[in-house]
């Protein structure tokens, strides 16, 4: 029996060690630090760890009374509902225990319920404190390893004298170390993850705490034992990490050993197995539960309660809790906008070689241009932004003049160096109060980021000649924005990195704007043409967290460094996310704050003021409950002003001038759009359709719910699923105060467009579908098309075999249209790929959709204004031509001089635009862009 | 196949006969003879010759290989160890991780002491088992692995199902084994990889060990008197261990015992290390392989050098990796090829590398600015860059300039003008206004440079894999685009890059000169 007693004395006592050890291996699943997040076996943990503290001495808190009890209970409350998940559980739990606490605080629960609740509560309680230890402490590690994964000297070297103990032969050389193996040698790198990775970190972030106080608090008769077993466990666990390191290098050589010769080597997986990193905190476990005291006193048993003469002295003490809390919190968060400029943007283009142009603005994205290349081009997002800044090429060499005149400027993949010049001018730009948008891209192809670098180092940053990759889908790697945001992303909420490099931000101030976790990273492959490596998996990756964008400020000016210039490209800028961000990042930059960073002695006050709160806690022996609670308190209050800052200072664009936004309907459509600008490719696919919006001009944007309304068309693509009447009636809403309505659909039993098109006495047969030719009422051309829908009711504009298969119906203000030929017009009967260059008969296909769109979004326009869509499509193409072909801007106005606009309302609309510029009130120098582009100003008359 | 052998064993010293009957004058003056896969059938007296052979003291090494079974039955290896109680099995010795990589268990032998098995360092692949018992005793076990019995109905060799099946030995299976027959000994090994001409180049330090070992008509596995001694010590230990009660001087005997066997390995390690001495032709060539080199070592992959091994083959040199690079071992050589190290040459290293040029030999190494890391300063102390330009004025340009993929002409000046290709390109900055340059990016941007360094050369090639398997050559000969570019350059250039000395290259290293395998005979 006694040695029952003492086995289970000896089991409680490992029981806290391994409660804060799944707790540390909890966050691994909850953040999906390497892996996606995994709630179920997140919950597993957490409740396991929770578990552990059941086994620790009750706390009675006699110190805070049913009152602070209550205080604090209520104070933690903000933080429960602002945090997100995962972090949401600790304070949960804190909330919890407190409530645990305060039930056998102010009522007799009884002899049992009473020291169970109390037993529970104390555990929930030591749960919370080390969660929130651990996650404070991974938030910062991943602050800091995403800037840098690299061990400094001479980490690597002993690294790798430890693999030699486990008779691995490995040599440390910079931040890798090369292990030998038949197969290959694998230059794996000497990274923090190796080292220290976040579980382990969590552990140590805890029980060191843990340990420490509990020597700190012990009996004086058996302190010195204490600090003696402290000291103890803080060198066998410094002892541990490398040899820890040295274990996972030999499973990493034993699984490739273990690999046949024909297959994969998949061995890095095991550096991002939560189980095998959580398995490994077994030593720590094990140490600390055999070396530390049995009897850690953790929590604040056995104070003295309060007395009135000490009542100030926790006035002062909470006080300094709630500012110091609230200081580091905003010197985290805050990045303060300041003064708007004047939006005057210049997009650098003189570095591009001009042999080799890399994502240009200066060649419309139009309906003649077809080809790997016009999609890889910045047309569209210039022009999109050319609706809300006053935005201006720059085709010289970047000096003072031409930065004088120009608010924020855009350097771009640039295929040619900079000379010092240049790079001296960009910098007085910025200290000046310029604001420096960088665009890298992956792998430093062309050389895009060896030129961009010199640029770079300025300010402390630097692209790596690397690719990101996610590490559970190798494309997937999709960023999805925090709660508290960074000023530029605050309008953004989430968007798919097409591949990205990563910045190294070792030397730089200022604060990651992109922070993705999960990725891993592969350096160039300097065989392949672009320089793109084989996204295998490779010991020289480094993993977990990598910075994709950076903002820094240096003198009066700021600068954002970004590295995936691909997704402003024109195949997929109007995916969701993507504009959002350019814009954000164009009105961060747009602004001035005089006041610089207020980051370090904000994060200094809050020190001093924490620091102050130790010593007052200690030297009292204060309520520590309530001022955890208060501290949280500060931090939710802190994190909402912030939000709500960031807000008023940069609130929502408004377009300065008109532009047609058609809305692409994901509320019950979902068929395949492209994702990355790669499209769907099949019979289900409508990227294609949606792309070939841009080329007129139009701007597209993917929509569900109550923002589907707020654009000039929106477009159903084959809607099925159940419609609720909520949703017909905001349709029918829309299209009467003076919406279009574009529905594209064919013969399918799950259609649900009838529901849309029944309140418009509109209707789609969905059972028998013709074949043939299409013929329309205008000059379209004529068009092979099988699998259509006949079309009811309205006046129709396109026949098949003479049945109608699009109609169109007014309907208040606005106009409801409806195609039954969605087959014709899917990816795979559009080319399968966006890159298509198409024949005659591929090319009529898209004129034919080019012509219903003009249709669509014109008609109406065209009838007020008298001219026929023939003469507009010919100005409209020719104003394109001259716009690509650099020439007087007189011709332009000949050609709109000549027309037959003369006298209609859109030719009194181009004299006053052109005679008598407008100056929009935010943008006063708007209208020195339009009369470069007449193609925009022709869109931008007919839209009014 | 195994024709680099004759040449192997001559690098040593050694006297080599291919004997095409085993006549008595053959065998007379031999110290050891070698029978790699005999599959005709035995002559009237040649058993007996080589019985006799043996018990007069010669050595007799066979080499088997797995699943043969002639068509009367049986097989010419069983026949050959008819007097021993070994036989190799009509089976596959068949292992868990491919190459026995981590899976030998070897005798003491002076063989195989100190010979790690982190590499295929004894060279078996897939051969037969052998069956031994006393006195015969294993030399090579396969410690994971199993034997797999052969099937004489399977059209491909004969070998089994490749799969472990119920009641096939799991484990512990022999690979090698050895025997004392009469005054002599016989080594019987199940395969015949160890002897080939591609394994060979890998597992010298074993099969050089060997050859010495058999051409030592003295030498002995285990002789009794150590023997005897080992036991002492062993019944003296468990005393000991009974004895002792305190866990810190158990720990103290533990780390005697293993110290004594550390140290009594390296001894033996040293003590029957054997060295290549130089051949009259001077064609000795090592590929380092002590520095964590990029290409894998596994031949054929394609980041393997199983095409260059055979290229300098092919063009007359004695191919061999190098273990550990000291000046002992560089002495016999003339050629060193480094492959873009990944553990940094020291600083003796270098010197010794200097000193092997200055004395007339050829250093050559390929290494890109991607791993330019750990030989970056060994290829400063030659007077090299890798990954900068020269600007005019002669320094180095700032910033790295990745050339990538490209063929680019050589031989410009001859009649046929012949392009070589790049992998990964980097360009190359020799300090030597006098330097050559072999290959360049137009218009002049050196990627091969030499140099003349003392009676020897340097010579850079600004590309971690252009030696590699996916830039030189296929495992099944196919060209490259329909070319074979780069098989071709080598052939040009290897003989131009050695130019060693006659007087340096005749000259015997110590060590090679101590332990000549076999002594000179006489003629037949």
């Amino acid at each position: 029996m006694k040695r029952l007693v003492r086995n289970v004395t000896i089991v409680r006592g490992y029981l806290p060690w391994l409660g804060v050890a799944l707790l540390s291996a909890s966050w691994l699943f909850g953040l999906g630090w390497f892996r996606s997040a995994q709630w179920a076996n997140w919950a597993t943990l957490v409740f396991l760890g929770t578990s552990g503290f059941l086994a620790t001495p009750t706390m009675t808190a006699r110190r805070e009374g049913p009152a602070l009890l209550g205080l604090a209970l209520a104070a933690s409350l903000p933080a429960v509902m602002i945090a997100p998940w995962p972090y949401r559980i600790a304070i949960l739990l804190f909330a919890l225990g407190t409530s645990g606490l305060l039930l056998t605080s102010a009522m007799h629960l009884g002899r049992v319920v009473a020291p169970a609740v109390s037993r529970l509560g104390t555990a929930l309680l030591l749960a919370s404190l080390v969660l929130i230890v651990q996650g404070l402490m991974l938030t910062w590690y991943e602050s800091q390893t995403a800037r840098s994964h690299e061990l400094p000297a001479p980490l690597p070297q002993l690294l790798s004298t430890v693999a030699g103990w486990f008779r691995i032969d490995a040599a440390a050389h910079g931040s890798s170390i090369a292990l030998h193996s038949m197969r290959q040698t694998h230059l794996l790198g000497a990274t923090w993850e190796l080292l220290l990775d976040p579980a382990t970190l969590g552990f140590l972030s805890a029980s060191i705490p843990i340990l420490v106080w509990s020597a700190w608090t012990a009996p004086p008769s058996r302190r010195r034992s204490f600090w003696g077993r402290t000291f103890v466990i803080l060198v066998l666990l410094a002892v541990w990490l490398p040899l820890r390191a040295g274990l996972l290098m030999a499973i990493y050589l034993n699984e490739v050993l273990r690999t046949d010769y024909d297959a994969p080597l998949l061995a890095m997986r095991l550096f991002w197995s939560p189980w095998l990193l959580c398995g490994l905190l077994a030593v720590p476990v094990i140490l600390c539960g055999f070396c530390a005291p049995r009897q850690v006193s953790i929590g604040s048993k056995g104070a003295a309660p309060i007395t009135g003469s000490t009542r100030s002295h926790l006035v002062v003490t909470a006080l300094c809790v709630v500012l110091g809390v609230s200081a580091i919190t905003w010197g985290v968060l805050w990045d303060p906008a300041g003064a708007r400029k004047a939006g005057r943007v210049v997009v650098e283009e003189y570095h591009p070689l001009p042999e080799k142009v890399w994502e240009p603005t200066n060649k419309p994205y139009d309906t003649t241009w077809y080809g790997h290349q016009a999609g890889y081009n910045y047309y569209c997002i210039y022009d999109y932004c050319s609706h809300f800044y006053d935005m201006q090429r720059t085709s010289r060499p970047l000096d003072d003049a031409t930065l004088d005149a120009c608010d924020v400027l855009v350097l771009k993949v640039p295929t040619r160096p900079y000379a010092n010049a240049e790079i001296e001018a960009v910098k007085r730009f910025v200290e000046r109060g310029g604001g420096l948008l960088l665009i890298g891209e992956h792998t430093d192809v062309y050389h895009t980021s060896e030129f961009l670098n010199p640029v770079a180092r300025l300010f402390g940053i630097e692209y790596r000649h690397d690719c990101v990759f996610g590490i559970d889908a190798v494309f997937e790697d999709r960023f999805e924005v925090g709660f508290a945001p960074h000023p530029a992303l605050q309008y953004c909420r989430a968007f798919d990195f097409a591949t990205s490099c990563s910045l190294d931000c070792r030397g730089a101030a200022g604060r990651a704007v992109i922070q993705g976790r999960a990725l891993k990273n592969l350096m160039a492959d300097y065989h392949s043409d672009n320089y793109y490596p084989q996204p295998v998996d490779s010991a020289d990756m480094r993993y977990g967290s990598f910075v994709q964008m950076w903002a820094a400020r240096f003198g009066r000016g700021r600068v954002l460094a970004f590295t995936d210039s691909t997704i402003f490209s024109n195949f997929c800028v109007f995916e969701p996310g993507k504009s959002e961000l350019m814009l954000g990042a164009l009105e961060w930059l747009n602004h001035e704050s005089r006041m610089g960073s207020p980051r370090g002695w904000l994060n200094g006050l809050g020190v001093a003021l924490l620091a102050m709160t130790c010593l007052l806690s200690c030297r009292a022996q204060g309520p520590v409950l309530l001022y955890s609670a208060l501290g949280l308190l500060g931090w939710a209050a802190s994190v909402v002003a912030v939000q709500q800052i960031n807000r008023a200072a940069m609130r929502p664009l408004v377009a300065q001038r008109r532009m047609v936004r058609m809305h692409i309907d994901r509320t019950i459509c979902d068929c395949g759009l492209s994702k990355n600008g790669f499209v769907d490719g099949t019979l289900e696919g409508f990227g294609i359709f949606e792309r070939w919006m841009l080329r007129l001009g139009y701007f597209t944007s993917r929509r569900k719910g109550e923002s589907l309304f707020d654009g000039d068309v929106v477009v159903f693509l084959r809607p099925h699923g159940n419609v609720t009447g909520e949703f017909e009636r905001r349709v029918a809403d829309y299209v009467q105060g003076g919406g279009k309505m574009l529905i594209v659909d064919s013969p399918r039993p799950d259609s649900a467009s009838n529901q849309l098109l029944t309140a418009f006495g509109l209707s789609i047969d969905l059972r028998e579908p013709v074949n043939g030719v299409l013929r329309t009422m205008a000059d379209w051309p004529s068009i092979p098309v099988s699998d259509a829908a006949k079309v009811a009711g309205g006046e129709p504009f396109a026949w098949i075999n003479g049945q109608p298969v699009a109609a169109k119906k007014s309907f208040g203000r606005g106009a409801v249209f409806v195609l039954g030929c969605a087959t014709r017009f899917c990816d795979a009967n559009m080319g399968r790929s966006s890159d298509v260059i198409p024949d005659k008969q591929l090319q009529d296909v898209f004129e034919v959709q080019f012509a219903l769109l003009r249709w669509v979004v014109e008609t109406q326009q065209s009838s007020d204004i008298g001219v026929s869509k023939e003469r507009i499509r010919q100005l409209e193409t020719r104003a394109i031509e001259d716009c690509r072909e650099p020439s007087p801007w007189s011709r332009c106005l000949a050609i709109i001089d000549s027309s037959a606009l003369v006298g209609t309302p859109l030719g009194r609309q181009v004299a006053r635009l052109t005679d008598r510029p407008e100056a929009p009130e935010a943008h006063p120098t708007t209208n020195q862009r339009r009369s470069k582009n007449p193609s925009q100003l022709l869109r931008a008359a007919r839209g009014r | 196949m195994y024709g680099m052998l004759p040449s192997f064993l001559e690098s040593y010293g050694a006297t080599t006969v291919i004997s095409p009957d085993l006549s008595a004058d053959d065998l007379r003056g031999a110290d050891a003879l070698v029978l790699f896969f005999p599959n005709e059938p035995w002559q009237a007296g040649q058993l007996d010759r080589i019985w006799h052979f043996v018990r007069e003291g010669g050595a007799l090494l066979l080499v088997g290989e797995h699943t043969v079974r002639e068509s009367e039955g049986g097989n010419r290896f069983n026949d050959v160890l008819e007097p021993t109680t070994m036989r190799v099995r009509f089976d596959s010795a068949m292992f868990a991780v491919g190459g026995w990589l981590q899976s030998y268990e070897t005798a003491w032998h002076a063989t195989a002491a100190g010979i790690s098995d982190n590499e295929n360092d004894f060279g078996v692949v897939i051969g037969a088992s052998l069956a031994t018992r006393p006195p015969a005793r294993p030399l090579i076990v396969g410690r994971w692995g199993w034997a797999d019995p052969g099937d004489e109905e399977n059209q491909a060799a004969m070998m089994g199902n490749s799969r472990y099946d119920a009641g096939e030995r799991l484990g512990d299976v022999v690979l090698a084994a050895e025997q004392p027959f009469g005054r002599g000994k016989i080594i019987a090994f199940g395969d015949t990889s160890s002897f080939s001409n591609g394994i060979n180049l890998a597992c010298h330090p074993f099969t050089s060990r060997l050859f010495a070992y058999l051409a030592d008509r003295e030498a002995q596995p285990r002789p009794l008197w150590r023997d005897l001694i080992a036991m002492a010590f062993a019944a003296a230990m468990v005393i000991a261990m009974a004895a002792i009660r305190s866990p810190l001087m158990l720990a103290a005997l533990a780390l005697i015992l293993g110290g004594g066997v550390y140290v009594g390995t390296a001894a033996s390690h040293q003590a029957n290390e054997v060295l290549p001495r130089s051949g009259a032709g001077g064609n000795l060539a090592y590929i380092d392989v002590s520095h964590l080199e990029a290409f894998s070592r596994e031949s054929w992959r394609e980041d393997g050098i199983g095409g260059l091994q055979l290229t300098l083959m092919r063009n007359g040199f004695l191919t061999l990796t190098l273990p550990q690079l000291t000046a002992e071992r560089l002495d016999g050589a003339s050629l060193l090829i480094s492959i873009a190290a990944a553990r940094p040459f020291s600083p003796q290293e270098r010197e010794t590398i200097r000193q092997f040029v200055e004395r007339g030999g050829t250093f050559l190494c390929t290494v890109g600015r991607d791993r330019i890391g750990p030989s970056e300063a060994l290829l400063a102390d030659l007077g090299f860059r890798v990954g900068t330009v020269q600007s005019s004025t002669g320094s180095p340009a700032s910033g790295f300039v990745p050339l990538g993929h490209f063929k680019t002409p050589y031989r410009q000046d001859s009649q046929s003008p012949a392009a070589v290709r790049f992998h990964a390109a980097w360009p190359v900055v020799c300090d030597d206004p006098a330097a050559h340059f072999v290959a360049v990016f137009p218009p002049n941007v050196p990627l091969i440079v030499i140099r003349n360094l003392g009676q020897g050369r340097v010579v850079v090639i600004g590309d971690t894999c252009f030696a590699m398997n996916k830039n030189l050559e296929h495992e099944d000969g196919s060209p490259f685009e329909g070319m074979r570019e780069n098989a071709d350059f080598w052939r040009w250039f290897l003989p131009q890059l050695v130019q060693r000395s006659a007087a340096t290259a005749a000259e015997p290293t110590r060590a090679t000169a101590a332990r000549s395998i076999i002594p000179q005979r006489s003629e037949p």
